[in-house]
């Protein structure tokens, strides 16, 4: 390869990297929360029973849909999913009244019931893990719109900062074996390399997929060169993908007609799927001529092919088993990139994995942000943009997990009956970042590094011990009833607690020894790298 | 005078805008552009087709962006960006909607 043009795309990687590398270490750790989405809500509802009780699928889905007949009789759409599984681990409603004279959506519920009693069941205003991974593709206080734009260009210089990172990285196999700690800016640039090539699939994977969930905005003048450029013809494309897949519900008859007992209907799906694999009974026009009902499986696949049953909401017959349905191949690529983003099919072992992917995501570019300064130190300390960058690498690299923590900690003390508890939440995460970013700005930046280790150790290590004094859901009640989900969470943040202490202890410890850990002269990376 | 990163030889910032630019908004124009052409000249439905465009554009603007940091004189530059785009948008017009 010319020398020529790996220097310019070390050019396109380095500035690239930097200038978007704030949000995209934004991007990762929320993202890698997400893989974490549903431990975390768990925990964050410490009002939920430690030990859920055990209900058959078949005797919850009565409970709800008895539930929604009191309480909304004339539907459009009725919905309930049935405890069961990590993803939704209790009995969910949702409904949908018809449409109003003048065409706006009708009046929309839902929430969580009792599964045993049928009666709702409320917990704190939370945002729950759901709102981190949200933040991870939509930010916060943005129009969603701008949110998922920003986050699009910010995915597409990632994927370029990947490719051109290969590219400069000419000998990386050679380095993949290379790890030298305690030589300057070197340790930092191996474990960036190291960090970007041991998960280099992954991230090669998070990135292209990541794209590819709103390819459809992101890429719509494609679409619209081929099908026009009005909404409508843009919905024309919509169809044509789900052709044979397509939700074929007819509208309401008007003519009134008793639904279907449910418990053969569910019988036949039992026979079909085995027993506790309903994600959610989908009830349309419930109580017309016209009702369907359709049977979502609840396994998880990576093609995000689950399966689903349509019936006839009338007679009970099976209208629908998919058996026909063959997906285009472009279609079935697309949904399985989308799958693997998710991880939603994975069991323990991947979803840690998964989660540690991330991490290592999130690591590489917060070393990669560290890396610049740590190359330009001897010739720009001083400057005022060298000093800025400085700043907001700490900013972001300390004072996010800094206001992570705090998402938590507000979770747990913030008054339960707060108006708006949720949105609190959100701006403590924020509240406690900017009180990160001031920090870093005013104190010496050798000394910042240390102080900010510090208090991002204090505010994971002592999670667990805030659980314990707020809730009876703490370590010594989650462990002893065997409830690793909730267990967990407490248990990775003294692990993160612990990691940051010692980041601290070490930054300390070399400060006081003032052991030369002068940089070198800087270099190129690939003089670096070679 | 090309970027490099002997950064005491910074390039220019107007070198740096223009190449920004012609990676930004020119490289999603070719993207765009070879794109459509591949969903024209694909022989498959036009939702197959589409789909791999789709599929494809990323790959597509990836290059583009890649290519508008390469390339040495800035005209040429601006050249080698624009003219493909202009050509995959001429055949895509001339094959015309599947």
């Amino acid at each position: 390869m010319k020398e020529g043009f790996r220097q310019s795309m070390s050019w396109l990687h380095t500035w690239g990297g930097l200038l978007l590398g704030w949000v995209l270490f934004f991007v990762f750790l929320t993202g890698t929360v997400g893989y974490v989405e549903a431990e975390l809500d768990r925990w964050m509802r410490p009002e939920k029973p430690l030990v859920a009780a055990e209900v058959a699928q078949a005797d919850a889905l009565a409970l709800g849909v008895a539930y929604l007949e009191r309480t909304m009789p004339q539907a459009k759409r009725w919905l309930v999913g049935p405890p069961g599984g990590r993803e939704q681990p209790e009995l969910r409603y949702f409904a949908e009244a018809p449409a109003k004279p003048d065409g706006a959506r009708g009046k929309r519920i839902n929430g969580y019931l009792d599964r045993q009693t049928g009666e709702k069941a409320e917990y704190r205003d939370t945002g729950g893990g759901r709102l981190l991974y949200r933040m991870h593709y939509q930010l916060h206080y943005l129009p969603r719109i701008a949110g998922e734009w920003i986050v699009g260009f910010c995915t597409m210089v990632m994927f370029a900062a990947l490719v051109t990172g290969v590219i400069i990285h000419a000998r990386i196999f050679k380095d993949f074996f290379t790890f030298r700690p305690g030589a300057g800016h070197r340790n930092w640039l191996d474990a960036h390399n190291l960090l970007g090539v041991l998960s280099l699939p992954f991230h090669l994977m998070i990135t292209y997929s990541g794209l590819m969930f709103l390819c459809y905005v992101y890429m719509a003048p494609v679409i619209a060169a081929e099908y026009g450029w009005s909404k409508k013809e843009g919905r024309v494309f919509v169809e044509e993908m789900f052709l044979g897949g397509a939700d074929t519900v007819p509208g309401p008859a008007g003519v009134a007609a008793p639904l279907t007992p449910l418990a053969p209907l569910l019988a036949e799906v039992q026979h079909r799927w085995g027993p506790e694999s309903i994600r959610f009974v989908d009830i349309r026009n419930p109580g017309d001529a016209n009702a369907v009902i359709i049977v979502r499986n609840a396994r998880h696949m990576p093609s995000r092919d689950e399966g689903r049953l349509v019936f006839n909401g009338v007679t009970g017959g099976l209208i629908d088993d998919g058996g026909a349905r063959a997906n285009p191949a472009p279609q079935v690529l697309s949904a399985t990139l989308l799958g693997l983003h998710e991880g939603l099919f994975a069991g323990p072992v991947l979803r840690w994995l998964y989660f540690l992917a991330g991490l290592m995501g999130t690591a590489m570019i917060g070393s990669g942000l560290i890396l610049w300064t740590k190359k330009r130190r001897a010739r720009l300390e001083g400057r005022f943009g060298f000093a800025l960058v400085e700043r907001l690498n700490l900013a972001t690299v300390c004072g996010l997990p800094v206001g992570t923590a705090a998402y938590l900690w507000a979770n747990r003390l913030l008054p339960v009956d707060l108006g708006s508890r949720a949105a609190w939440e959100a701006d403590a995460l924020f509240l406690a970042w900017a009180a990160m970013a001031v920090h870093a700005g005013l104190r010496p930046a050798a000394r910042a590094w240390v102080e900010q280790c510090g208090i991002a150790a204090a505010a994971f290590g002592l999670i667990p011990l805030v659980n314990a004094l707020t809730t009876d859901r703490h370590l010594g009640a989650s462990l002893a009833a065997g409830q690793w989900d909730l267990a967990a969470v407490d248990l990775t943040c003294l692990v993160f607690g612990l990691g940051f202490l010692a980041v601290a202890w070490r930054i300390h410890r070399r400060d006081r020894g003032a052991v030369a850990d002068r940089e070198m002269p800087s270099t190129t990376i690939q003089e670096a790298a070679e | 005078m090309s970027v490099t990163s002997r950064t005491q030889a910074a390039a220019s910032p107007l070198e740096i805008i223009q190449r920004t630019v012609a990676a930004a908004v020119g490289g999603y124009g070719f993207a765009w552009a070879a794109s459509v052409l591949l969903a024209r000249i694909l022989p498959l439905t036009r939702y197959e087709a589409t789909q791999w465009a789709v599929l494809a554009s990323f790959l597509f603007y990836l290059l583009a962006i890649l290519w508008a940091f390469r390339v040495r004189p800035l005209t040429r530059m601006w050249g080698d960006i624009l003219a493909p785009a202009a050509a995959c948008a001429a055949l895509a017009w001339w094959a015309g909607p599947t």
